[in-house]
């Protein structure tokens, strides 16, 4: 027995090695030290497959990319598209994009497909539901030309909106009169964009109907067709539709678009809202504004100022309807007011931040608001009646975009807190 | 008969556990050893990803140093033999400027038109793509407002990594224009169909040279099959040549001072890959380094921001409730650096560089297990590199504007001479011991470049014995000429110094020698800090 295994042992010994092809080192050495030791290993040898915790996350973190970037279906974060109800020529960066919810419908999800041709011809729908029971449906077929840097498009929405602030019009309005109103906007609209690659320049124009239904809601305030009538709140009464058509040009010399840290941005736009229903309500829409940033201690430190306008002109038999009328206080506009505080003709506002990072990714503002509504647009330059507000704020930074932003504002008329998947300009 | 058998039996199972029992000897003939044993072949390794976000979770939960075990992964005197991780170039022979400039290699440079099989858009927008000799490369672009910045920064990182020692890709700087361009019907972007419009969005982004072309990186597909990234902790559990644990490591651990001096802020496993490479018959598996667009100025396709170097992405508790309670008014001393306002160079200085201190972005498990020792090593590397040769690497960014490359030869130059600052105090930085004369001399590495003035040392000789590593005084040692009984012992003795400083107790280097028939030869090296 023991005489057996002796030879098994010697056999083993002389011939493990050459039958693995190695050159094996001289067992009495540094080299055939280490490599009994890789011997060792490569008889225990198991898949190197993650375990426990890395595995359990691995498997959350494949759901979850499947679920959001899963082709064709993926969630739709139908964040802000403009700091202004749909269908007001917005002061922000894309207002020619398909347009999301109106501010105030609540965190909105919903499917997005998209087919795109070789030849660069997409077309995409997408669908969103809030939790207040808003919803939008949208279509859109794009046509991007590489050549010319051009991207036209065609592109349907509605959109339902069920509960709409609104005070009254003009700065005076009182905040106990707050009411609510639903509103429906159907539009169909043609749209093209040209932004020429390494430049600064945006062009764009549209036209298109846009088709609006204004009515009564319920919720924890009055309706606003209960409280206002026709000369307080234009066009409740009735509803009308518009041909839209509209001209923005950009200037562009932020570092980034979304979560910018130096330069400037400045914004042009000119809207004509030509009513073919009543001959009621045609007006001219301007907007205007304009960015700039203060980066200092190596861009931790951010001083960012924003001012903007719009201004709308009428003949005298016309009038602008209370629901295409832009609007100051929310998340975007004199923070320390309520959501759509303030309704007139024409706004101006400005707002100062102060940010610091705490640390990566984790930012902090102070802010100041001020604005005003009036009638006129040649009143544009009286302050009295300015209202204001100030804040502290808190922001979760992806790399190039806000991902999440808690700011609390204080004003006279309290204390409002809002929180948003999107930057403030 | 059994009873014959019986204790040739028990010799033979000591023959077979010899290299177990042989642990007990400190030196073998074959010491010290320039390169690993010729790996065993693997097979069918596991295809492993690793994820961001648990890497840098993972990684996150414990931030501080962990100094414990000595390094693995050495030989005798304390270097890192070749391997499939590490070859030593620079530090151990001096490369050319031809060399050095060529890295990992110049030969296989994509040759249009090229064939694009997929694209990404995102904070680093690129694309994959095929040559006209069907060679694949990942390519990659410099933004709009920071031209040659990433571009720059991938191909100088790479061939310094690679003179270093570290397995690089080929990455090459390419100017192509449009027409140069097809797209693959396969090719995928965001999990559709690639096309000409996205490729165009893709080139949009970066800036023209020549009113018509522009400027990428083309990083050739490494050799061998891809098996996913290696971590920095542990070992991979199906590969025989895997024994040391990663975050013990010489190689890892001493790359901490490579990643400060580069400043490759984005070192972790995501930045890594291993290929089964076939080689002398054997499939074995290579550790390569990857992606080096967030080093010198350069965060990817942006400059390289401020914190990055100096805190992890995930703050401590006390760093950041200071800066929220005091609403930022007083900022770090990082905060405060002065940068050069150069688009193609980013941020990268030299003024604030503390290399002790500098940090990636979220922590490294090899390089919180750093030893002094692991430092040294790495830091003697990094001095090898002169102003000409890091010069001569530094035009391989080929910058338009040659300021660049004098800003980032003189900052490098002024971060490596920190480096050797700091890390030859933490050791007595003695280094090239020979024997020549009857007399041990060596190289005091901080007088050599200038770091320190002229210091004397004091030896004491032992007699060692290589089974029991006892180390028995020499009477007549004083000096560093050779004792008699050293010059006069048999072939196969063993001898020691430990070398000490005046003023410094803690630090000493013990240099054992080994008497050879021609002569006495430096086995191995120790030192105590």
């Amino acid at each position: 027995m023991i005489k057996a295994l002796l030879a098994a042992l010697t056999v083993l010994m002389t011939v493990t090695p050459e039958l693995k092809g190695q050159d094996v080192p001289p067992v009495n050495s540094r080299a055939g030290l280490e490599q009994a030791e890789q011997r060792k290993k490569a008889a225990v040898l198991v898949p190197d497959e993650p375990r426990g915790a890395e595995r359990v996350f691995n498997k959350g973190q494949d759901i979850a990319e499947k679920f959001f970037y899963g082709y064709p279906f993926r969630l739709h974060y139908c964040c802000r598209i403009s700091n202004l109800p749909i269908g007001s020529l917005t002061t922000s960066v894309a207002p020619l994009e398909l347009g999301g919810l109106p501010t105030g419908s609540g965190l909105a999800i919903g499917p997005f497909a998209e087919w795109r041709s070789s030849s660069d011809l997409s077309f995409n729908l997408y669908g969103a539901g809030s939790v207040n029971r808003s919803y939008l449906g949208a279509a859109g077929l794009h046509k991007y030309l590489p050549s010319q840097s051009l991207r036209i498009s065609v592109e349907g929405a509605y959109a339902n909106a069920k509960r709409i602030d609104f005070y009254g019009e003009g700065p005076d309005s009182v905040e106990s009169n707050r009411t609510l109103y639903r509103r429906e906007e159907t539009s169909a609209t043609f749209r093209a964009r040209w932004q020429p690659p390494r430049e600064h320049l945006v062009l764009g124009a549209e036209i298109g109907g846009h088709f609006y239904n204004v009515g009564p809601t319920s919720g924890r305030f009055p309706s606003t067709d209960a409280v206002f009538g026709p000369s307080e709140a234009p066009g409740i009464d009735e509803q009308t539709n518009f041909l839209r058509s509209g001209a923005i040009i950009e200037l562009d010399f932020r570092n980034v678009a979304q979560k910018p840290t130096k330069g400037t941005h400045a914004f042009l736009g000119f809207r004509r809202y030509s009513d073919k229903t009543k001959d009621k309500y045609s007006f001219n829409r301007l907007s205007a504004a304009v960015e700039h940033y203060i980066p200092f201690l190596n861009e931790k430190r951010v001083i960012a100022l924003h001012a903007a306008t719009q201004l709308s002109y009428h003949n005298d038999d016309q009038t602008v309807p209370f629901y295409l009328q832009p609007t100051l206080g929310g998340p975007f506009t004199l923070r320390g007011f309520g959501r759509y505080r303030f309704y007139d003709n024409n706004a101006v506002e400005a707002t100062a931040e102060y940010w610091w990072e705490a640390s990566k990714g984790f930012e902090w503002a102070l802010f100041a608001d001020a604005g005003r509504v009036f009638e006129k647009p040649g009143n544009i330059g009286r302050l009295s009646q300015l209202k204001t507000a100030a804040g502290l704020g808190v922001r979760f930074n992806a790399r190039e975009r806000v991902a999440l932003r808690i700011d609390t504002g204080f004003s006279n008329e309290g204390v409002q807190t809002w929180v948003q998947f999107t930057g403030l300009f | 008969m059994g009873s014959i058998y019986r204790p040739v039996l028990v010799l033979t199972l000591l023959f077979w556990t010899l290299p177990e029992c042989g642990l007990s000897q400190k030196y073998f003939p074959d010491d010290p050893i320039e390169t690993a044993p010729p790996p065993l072949p693997v097979t069918k390794p596991f295809v492993r990803d690793i994820y961001r976000l648990y890497d840098f979770l993972n990684n996150s939960r414990n931030p501080n140093r962990l100094p414990g075990l000595p390094a693995g992964a050495i030989n005798t005197l304390g270097d890192v033999p070749d391997s499939a991780w590490f070859t030593n170039r620079h530090g151990r022979w001096r490369m050319s400027r031809a060399e050095l400039q060529r890295g990992p290699g110049t030969d296989h440079a994509p040759v249009p038109p090229f064939t694009v099989m997929g694209g990404k858009t995102g904070v680093t927008p690129g694309f994959h793509m095929r040559d006209s000799l069907g060679r694949t490369y990942f390519a990659k672009l410099d933004s709009l407002n920071y031209a040659e910045l990433t571009t720059a920064a991938e191909v100088i990182a790479s061939k310094f990594l690679y003179a270093i020692g570290y397995y690089t890709p080929e990455n090459y700087i390419v100017t192509a224009s449009l027409s140069d361009f097809r797209i693959s019907k396969h090719a995928t972007i965001n999990s559709r169909r690639m096309t000409w419009g996205d490729l165009c969005e893709i080139l949009n982004q970066t800036p023209l040279s020549n009113h018509s072309s522009f400027r990428l990186l083309a990083s050739l597909e490494l050799q061998g099959q891809a098996i996913g990234p290696f971590r920095f902790k542990g070992t991979r559990s199906d590969d025989p040549n895997d024994t040391v644990d990663h975050e013990n490591r010489r190689d890892l651990r001493g790359f901490h001072v490579f990643a400060a001096w580069l400043n490759h802020t984005d070192i972790n496993a995501i930045n890594t890959l291993d290929t089964v490479i076939h080689e002398n018959g054997t499939d074995y598996i290579r550790h390569h380094l990857i992606d080096f667009g967030s080093t010198l100025g350069a965060d990817t396709t942006w400059p390289k921001d401020a914190r990055h170097g100096n805190e992890f992405d995930l703050p401590q508790p006390g760093e950041a409730l200071s800066k929220i309670i005091g609403l930022g008014l007083f900022p770090s001393e990082w905060e405060k650096r002065k940068f050069p306002d150069i688009a193609a160079l980013g941020n990268l200085e030299s003024a604030g560089f503390q290399p002790d201190l500098w940090k990636p972005i979220y922590p490294n498990p090899a390089f919180l297990r750093r030893l002094p020792d692991d430092e040294f090593w790495a830091a003697k590397i990094v001095m090898a590199f002169s102003d000409d040769d890091i010069r001569a690497i530094a035009e391989t960014g080929e910058f338009s504007d040659a300021h660049v490359v004098d800003y980032i030869t003189k900052t490098l130059a002024a971060r490596r001479d920190r480096i050797g600052r700091t890390y030859f105090a933490k050791v007595l930085p003695l280094d090239n011991f020979r024997v020549q004369n009857s007399e041990l001399q060596f190289d005091d590495l901080a007088v050599k470049y200038g770091l320190a003035r002229r210091r004397y040392y004091t030896p004491r000789w032992f007699s060692l014995d290589n089974i029991t590593n006892a180390r028995t005084p020499l009477p007549n040692g004083v000096d560093f000429q050779l004792p008699a009984q050293i010059t006069n012992a048999a072939a196969g003795s063993y001898f020691s110094v430990v070398i000490r400083l005046a003023g410094e107790a803690r630090k000493t280097v013990a240099v054992d020698l080994r008497k050879i028939q021609t002569g006495i030869e430096v086995v191995g090296i120790e030192r105590t800090w």
